[in-house]
């Protein structure tokens, strides 16, 4: 290896990592300034935005409701994906390629698309402000993740333990759960973080199909887009910090590592 | 991902398993709820989209349509689109390849460690990190502070509700898929191939040149197309940063549904949006050249 071209991959790097981090650390100390305008570095500090951040209203309601939306969407996402994840490894390994394609395709669509085809048809079936509708529609934009952290946790699982306990005459069910599920776990909490937040960041389904009823990033969307109000700062320091420490328990707990996410 | 056999017994699975049931069933009932979600909430709002695009009160039109391609307004923002897209789709081809590079040449658990650092950011919210930049680039931000402190400008220069600021914000936000994408590609590369061709002679140069370059090519193909599939829709950005020159068809989108609720258009310009994405593909196929013949996996 020659020295002077990796020693200036490496800079390159690190800069590019700085790109990608400057803004968010720009961002994360306009919560606690005192102005009111978007001013850094900020002067002053308060914690008047952050508190109203957790007491007002609507910004409560907003984030309850994106919390709701997004813990079952994560469990419908995670189960769905966890029985998907077995069939395509252990039974349909001839259809695996196109099932996969097809559960995997949300990840490729443009959000906006997305959320325009579900808004006319939830508008058609008077869907639209239904909760149970959006958890449906989120769930779908988590699955992938689900299906493919689960599925390559469950590719470095050794099937023939599981064949060892059928021989010992456990059912094809209590095998699983006794022997493979175990060893899932970490995948499993990993893709229900990861559908967690795809769902409690997501804006373009929200927004068209959520009408009056906010979710936190609706809530965020509107205030920028009508009339600034410092407590967005608030609310981006706290949804950047939930989204840090959730991803990093993930990856943590995503044992087989790989490459992709 | 070649289908494998994890027993390594060279059996199929499905015919190492027991006898006493059918084989295809437990499969079938395992994959079908995942699968009915992903028809009834994503397949069917997709046709959606397609169906009100072409089809009208009294049976297929092509009035939304012809709209949205024959009036300027749409046809000048369609253009902003296209052009903002590829430039973000180019910008991170060429700062996402090389990171992808120097990540491939890591061993596998100081890769992991710096491919950490690519993902935190992946997994924060658009519309955070786009509000983020608009305080990055605002007048009061500490760009236009550096550039005064340093004295290069006495009064703040317009930074935001630019070109370049979409386009800077939107390769923020889309390098990750690429640097993912490629890296998944490179990783699969056998080091043994520039390796022989080093033993051979060739400079380190050359042998990135002639051998590994054109082997990572798919990567550099499907990131590439991912990012640009991903940038054709972006709206937040765009609305945060771009101002009213820099607004592309996502935003034009949301008004029709927001402001003056028509699906047929609406659906029109979601259409139209598809479209011009698969006219560029070819493009990015011009562009990333001889070698990317597959399309490789579009792994997230």
């Amino acid at each position: 290896m020659n020295a002077a071209p990796s020693r200036t991959l490496s800079v390159a790097f690190w800069l590019v990592i700085a790109f990608l981090f400057f803004p968010v650390l720009v961002v994360l100390p306009l919560a606690v300034g005192e102005t009111e305008t978007i001013l850094f570095p900020p002067r002053g500090f308060t914690l008047r935005w952050l508190h109203a951040f957790v007491t007002e209203e609507r910004w409560v309601q907003a984030t309850l409701l994106s919390a709701r939306v997004a813990l079952a969407a994560a469990v419908l996402a995670t189960g769905t994906g966890l029985l998907a994840a077995v069939a395509l490894a252990r039974h349909l390994r001839r259809a695996r390629g196109w099932l996969e394609g097809i559960m995997v395709a949300p990840l490729i669509v443009p959000g906006i698309v997305f959320g325009l085809g579900a808004y006319i048809l939830f508008a058609r079936l008077r869907l639209i402000e239904s909760e149970a509708g959006l958890v449906a529609l989120h769930a779908v934009l988590g699955l992938p993740y689900a299906l493919l952290i689960i599925g390559a946790g469950l590719a470095q699982t050794d099937e023939t333990l599981e064949r060892a306990a059928r021989i010992c005459g456990a059912g094809p069910i209590r095998a699983f759960t006794a022997v493979t599920l175990p060893a899932l776990k970490g995948p499993l909490v990993a893709a229900f973080l990861f559908a967690f937040f795809v769902s409690f960041d997501e804006l373009a389904a929200s927004l068209f199909v959520m009408g009056a009823k906010s979710t936190l990033p609706m809530l965020i969307w509107a205030d920028l887009r009508l009339q600034f109000n410092p407590v967005v700062n608030a609310a981006a320091a706290v949804l950047i910090i939930l989204s840090v420490a959730g991803l990093t328990l993930a990856e943590f707990l995503r044992r087989p590592a790989r490459a992709n996410p | 991902m070649a289908q494998d056999d994890e027993a390594g017994t060279g059996v199929p699975a499905s015919r190492r398993r027991g006898n006493r049931r059918s084989v295809g069933q437990p499969g079938l009932l395992l994959v079908a709820p995942a699968l009915v979600l992903i028809v009834l909430f994503f397949v069917v709002p997709a046709a959606q989209v397609f169906v009100t695009a072409v089809w009208g009160g009294d049976g297929f039109t092509l009035t939304h349509l012809h709209r949205a391609v024959a009036e300027p307004v749409y046809g000048r923002v369609l253009w902003r689109t296209v052009e903002i897209s590829l430039i973000a789709t180019l910008a991170c081809l060429l700062v996402g390849y090389p990171v992808a590079y120097y990540l491939a040449q890591q061993p596998e658990r100081t890769r992991q460690r710096l491919l950490f650092l690519v993902l935190v950011p992946f997994w924060m919210s658009i519309l955070v990190r786009s509000f983020a930049w608009m305080a990055v680039l605002g007048r009061q931000g500490p760009v236009n502070g550096f550039l005064q402190w340093t004295g290069l400008t006495d009064a703040p220069v317009q930074l935001l509700f630019t070109t370049g600021a979409v386009a800077l914000a939107m390769v923020q936000i889309l390098l990750p898929f690429m640097i993912l994408t490629c890296l998944n590609v490179m990783l699969a590369i056998d080091p043994n191939l520039t390796r022989a061709a080093r033993a051979h002679g060739a400079t380190p140069l050359t042998a990135f040149l002639r051998v590994f370059l054109p082997l990572s090519a798919p990567g550099v193909m499907a990131g590439a197309v991912l990012v640009l599939i991903l940038a054709m829709g972006f709206f937040v950005t765009p609305l945060l940063l771009g101002g009213p020159r820099n607004q592309m068809l996502g935003n034009l989108i949301v008004t029709q549904i927001g402001d003056t609720v028509n699906w047929g258009f609406a659906a029109a310009l979601a259409l139209l949006l598809l479209l011009a994405t698969l006219v560029l593909i070819p493009l990015t196929r011009l562009v990333v050249g001889r070698g990317a013949g597959s399309t490789g996996r579009v792994a997230p």
